[in-house]
């Protein structure tokens, strides 16, 4: 039986991600939005369309070289926060969160609005505040129940919008009276860069691609595809949207307006049937944008709770229809509280729509910034599909930058403050709740890291050698949730041992080892693994009585990132587990642990952990250069249920007129306990006298719960020889097993490949 | 466009792989009449989550994971005592029917089964259409029969004028064709119906039956819009069905 781990499905194909991202974008900002445009810019706000729509086209470019690199769930809060870390990851998931509340609650109101302008006799901002509360409360209410993906009905009733879209687009062409156009500036260039960030808000539908990136077919082409052809498609649809309802309707009467579309078509339309159509589709767009919005708002919560920036249990899913309802309700909630707002707040569609905006071109500002430290630190996991070519990088993200940036600045002054309190939110949200629980390193950590390493002496404080002579560091790198817990007790143990002099610091650490991502979702797969075993390692170790941290890395050989973190670490130990065999190819422990056993700069143990109990541990006291170290480990791992260790020396039987084998015995398991500074009181003697060294040993050793075992120096050649006594305990024994070797730091001299390599002892 | 022939993606003939699918977020057991027919195959269990769109499959697989596991353990360990191999797959998904197609067609299964409520085996049956997907309908049948002693109905509907005995022809093909794999001619019933309404012509035949085996085709414009024959049987009954894949078929396919 193959027990492999669940697989993710892949269902999204460019049908369904054009109508999550078209279908938002042409959404209820067509129906809505002319009137703030016109009332804006004039006809020039086809202008505004287009400025936007460029913005968001390199928002789109730079998006998709992330999303094809890392297509998870998330959308630009996922690579920010990969890239950036923790407080701007908190940031954009703030902002990316408020933004699609904020335009969830706009296209409810335009909603309330298209439902109560054509009919006479409803009037009033009550009832549309009303309506807009009830159309919302009907999609939290059917996403809370779920629904399957395979719902056609969706598709259908966005076709029949976008065909209503078009034949309005078709028959205004013909009623569009030149005279209407003469003016067409009316507010100038910043009339019409202010304009562009009222209808930015369009340009969400994109981002709501990126943030089922998990879920789409064929990520590498579909995601890059589906986001810049809808937002191409839909740049171009709007500018002749503007032109023809300013040409056919005058904007100063269009932008008084709250249902635009509506007044156009009752012109060109064919009256009531066009106002029947424009309204009809007004309201599936409004209830379709906003079904997205939330959806998209609880993949960016899921997000954040799996990178522990919110709370897990907002993430928990119902029992019975498995929708994270939690999620849900608060975002429906704070829209529902929002389109509320509308009663006092007599701008509210614009105000809406503006801080919408500003929440995404922030957002978009640093998804740029994200590619560029991408690009920058390059970390093995970046391998995009998608990349932008050389014409356009660095070109797309600084322009894109810089766009942002002036559109921000052209923005009403209320809309600034509300955005940057968004923005504090997400800072001290980071600070206060966060910090102590995210242990995400932003690529741009590392980068400044290893800015500040290769600075060592210009920043004082910042020595190793400092820290060094405080706290006895081991490095314990983490994979398999079974032995995880054996592990870290025995290095708890080590550790604690030299709490008198250094304090006791344990780093856990996990390697994703990076590799080509397939058609599943590997990459979310082994996020999701390596933070359940470091989130199991504050667990385990609570109440263990040393200083836990815990590193998560991604690189290409696993061996040599253990050996880097404990150079970094200017750890003192390394132990790591072992699964008691060793390698038959060119390896001998195998690829990791061979570079971790000739690369440590410190003492390192290779552990095979089986037994739940430490028990008493007894250790091989022969002649080999590391027997003081397995000693050493012995008493240190004794103290768990202290216990005494039992030293273990085998001789031969002595030949006539020599010394007593016994005693010689005795003198060489002293000596090794003088090598590593042990007490007499801290061990127990065991001498066996036999001529078959290992099968004495092998029988000497049954019983004992963990058994630790020094390695000493062969050459290349006799590499067959080299571990084989431990592999040998290993199979007889049901105990853990312990291979030690000390390090530079207290002298002994770590194997270099080719010249040297260890062997155990034959005691 | 293909470089490689299909020879070698086709399994070795003489083991059939059955896929059965099982939603792993409800509780499921097979029934032990149907693990008797399983015997000699190869059992591919399919325990797949249903996501519904609200949700990330990465985050039920967050929570249910463990869950789902220990469940699909559960079923290949029903499983493995009986059939001649068992693999499982656990899978998150929006969508069942693409997720049961990839896994059919990574694991080259030959047949699907929809899993029912069954006491005992005694009547399997199986009719068939036309010529097409014949050769893989029988070589299920016998690897289903062989360990049992169940009997077999091998049912054809023809138009009410099949003056040139097409359908006996057929019909004694199978018999032929099935005798020859081993199983005793006494065990082999053959049906021959006249009438317009194929699926309840299927639900009414034999008088009673236990088990359907029933091919799969390829939908036509028609079936697009109307249904297929096997997804209307697969819901009017409650009997275990083995949906047989066409897989002489795939080749015409993409990859």
């Amino acid at each position: 039986m193959t027990a492999d781990t669940g697989q993710l499905e892949r269902n999204l194909g460019f049908l369904e991600a054009m109508t999550l991202g078209g279908g938002t974008m042409i959404g209820a900002g067509i129906f809505i939005l002319p009137g703030l445009a016109a009332e804006g810019a004039g006809p020039a706000s086809s202008v505004s369309f287009l400025i936007a729509g460029f913005v968001a086209l390199l928002a789109a470019l730079s998006l998709a070289e992330l999303a094809t690199g890392m297509p998870v769930a998330g959308g630009s809060y996922h690579y920010v926060n990969r890239a950036l870390g923790g407080v701007f990851g908190s940031i954009v998931g703030w902002g990316m969160w408020t933004g699609l509340m904020f335009a969830s609650a706009f296209y409810m109101i335009g909603f309330g609005q298209y439902i109560v302008g054509p009919l006479p006799f409803l009037d009033g901002r009550a009832l549309i505040v009303l309506l807009g509360v009830l159309g919302l409360f009907l999609i939290v209410g059917i996403n809370y129940y779920g629904t399957d993906e395979s719902s056609g009905a969706q598709n259908v009733m966005i076709g029949v919008e976008l065909i209503i879209v078009l034949v309005y687009v078709a028959l205004g062409v013909f009623f569009v009276d030149p005279a209407n156009l003469k003016e067409f500036a009316p507010t100038g260039p910043t009339g019409i860069v202010a304009t562009t960030g009222t209808v930015f808000v369009t340009y969400l539908g994109f981002e709501i691609i990126a943030t089922v990136a998990g879920e789409i077919e064929r990520p590498g082409k579909l995601i890059p595809l589906t986001m810049v052809l809808s937002v191409v498609s839909v740049t171009l649809l709007y500018v002749v949207i503007m032109i023809v309802s300013t040409g056919v309707v005058p904007y100063q009467e269009l932008g008084g307006s709250l249902v635009p579309v509506s007044d156009v078509a009752s012109i060109s339309m064919f009256g009531g049937i066009g106002v029947a159509a424009v309204t009809f589709a007004a309201a599936v767009a409004a209830i379709s944008s906003s079904n997205s919005s939330i959806l998209a708002a609880s993949r960016v919560i899921f997000a954040m709770g799996r990178d522990s920036l919110m709370s897990e249990r907002l993430n928990v899913t119902h029992d019975r229809f498995n929708t994270p309802h939690r999620a849900i309700i608060t975002t429906g909630a704070v829209t529902g509280g929002l389109i509320l707002l509308g009663l006092q707040v007599g701008e509210i569609v614009a105000l809406l729509a503006q801080v919408a905006s500003f929440s995404f071109l922030v957002t978009y500002a640093l998804v740029h910034v994200a590619v560029v430290v991408f690009r920058g630190a390059d970390p093995d996991e970046y391998d995009p599909e998608f990349k932008l070519p050389r014409l356009m990088y660095p070109t797309v993200p600084i322009l894109g930058i810089v766009t942002a940036v002036v559109v921000v600045s052209q923005m009403r002054a209320p809309v600034i403050v509300v955005g940057f309190g968004v923005i504090v939110l997400g800072v001290v949200w980071y600070a206060v709740y966060a910090r102590d629980r995210a242990f995400e390193e932003g690529v741009a950590d590392e980068a400044v890291e290893g800015l500040l390493d290769e600075l060592p002496d210009f920043l004082p404080g910042s020595t190793p050698t400092e820290t060094a002579e405080e706290t006895y560091t081991i490095v314990v790198p983490v994979a398999n949730p079974e032995t995880q817990h054996g592990l870290l007790r025995l290095a708890a143990a080590s550790a604690r041992a030299h709490a008198d002099e250094e304090s006791p610091e344990l780093v856990a650490m996990n390697v994703i080892e990076a590799e080509e991502t397939s058609r599943r979702n590997v990459e979310s797969d082994r996020i999701d693994h390596q933070h359940a075993l470091l989130e199991n390692v504050h667990e385990i170790t609570d109440g263990m009585d040393v200083d836990v941290r815990t590193r998560s890395l991604v690189e290409p050989e696993i061996g040599e990132a253990i050996v880097r973190v404990a150079g970094e670490e200017d750890a003192d130990q390394v132990l790591t587990g072992w699964n008691g065999t060793l390698a038959r190819d060119d390896y001998v422990f195998g690829k990791t642990l061979d570079t971790v056993l000739s690369e440590a700069p410190c003492d390192a143990s290779l552990a095979e952990i089986r037994s739940d109990t430490v028990g008493r541990p007894v250790a091989l006291a022969g002649p080999g250069p590391h027997s003081p170290k397995a000693t050493q480990r012995a008493v240190e791992f004794a103290t768990v249920q202290e216990t005494t260790p039992v030293l273990l020396n085998v001789q031969p039987p002595a030949p006539d007129g020599e010394s007593d084998p016994v005693r010689r015995g005795h003198e060489a398991v002293a000596w090794v306990a003088d090598r590593a500074g042990i007490d007499r009181e801290e061990y127990e003697v065991k001498v066996v006298v036999d001529e078959d060294t290992e099968s004495a040993i092998l029988d000497a050793v049954d019983g004992f719960e963990t058994i630790c075992v020094g390695l000493s120096e062969k050459s290349d050649r006799s590499r067959i020889l080299f571990g084989s006594i431990a592999e040998r305990i290993s199979r007889r024994e049901t105990g853990n097993v312990v291979v030690v070797r000390g390090g530079e730091k207290e002298g002994g001299v770590p194997n270099t490949p080719g010249e040297t390599v260890a062997r155990q002892d034959n005691a | 466009m293909r470089l490689v022939p299909k020879i070698c993606y086709v399994p070795h003939t003489d083991r059939i792989t059955v896929l059965i699918p099982v939603d792993i977020s409800d509780s499921y057991s097979i029934p032990a009449a149907v693990l008797k027919l399983l015997s000699s195959a190869h059992v591919v269990v399919l325990g797949y989550y249903p996501v519904p769109s609200q949700t990330a499959p990465a985050q039920i697989k967050h929570q249910h994971e463990t869950d789902a596991e220990r469940k699909l353990e559960a079923v290949a360990n029903q499983l493995s005592g009986h059939a001649e191999r068992v693999t499982d797959v656990l899978v998150f998904t929006h969508d069942r029917d693409e997720t049961i197609d990839r896994i059919a067609n990574t694991h080259e299964a030959d047949a699907v089964l929809t899993p029912g409520e069954v006491g005992s085996v005694d009547n399997v049956l199986v009719p068939l259409r036309g010529g097409s997907n014949v050769e893989n309908i029988l070589s299920l049948v016998k690897t289903l029969l062989e360990p049992t002693d169940s009997r077999v109905t091998l049912f054809h509907s023809v138009d009410e004028d099949d003056a040139e005995g097409h359908g006996e022809d057929l019909l004694e093909e199978a018999v032929e064709h099935i005798i020859k794999g081993g199983i005793n001619r006494s065990r082999v019933d053959v049906q021959l119906s006249t009438g317009d309404d194929t699926v309840s012509d299927i639900l009414t035949a034999g008088g009673g039956y236990d088990v359907l085996v029933i091919g799969e085709t390829k939908p036509s414009l028609r079936d697009r819009i109307l249904g297929r024959v096997p997804s209307k049987v697969l819901t009017d009954t409650s009997e275990p069905v083995f949906v047989v894949r066409d897989t002489e078929g795939t080749d015409e396919e993409e990859e």
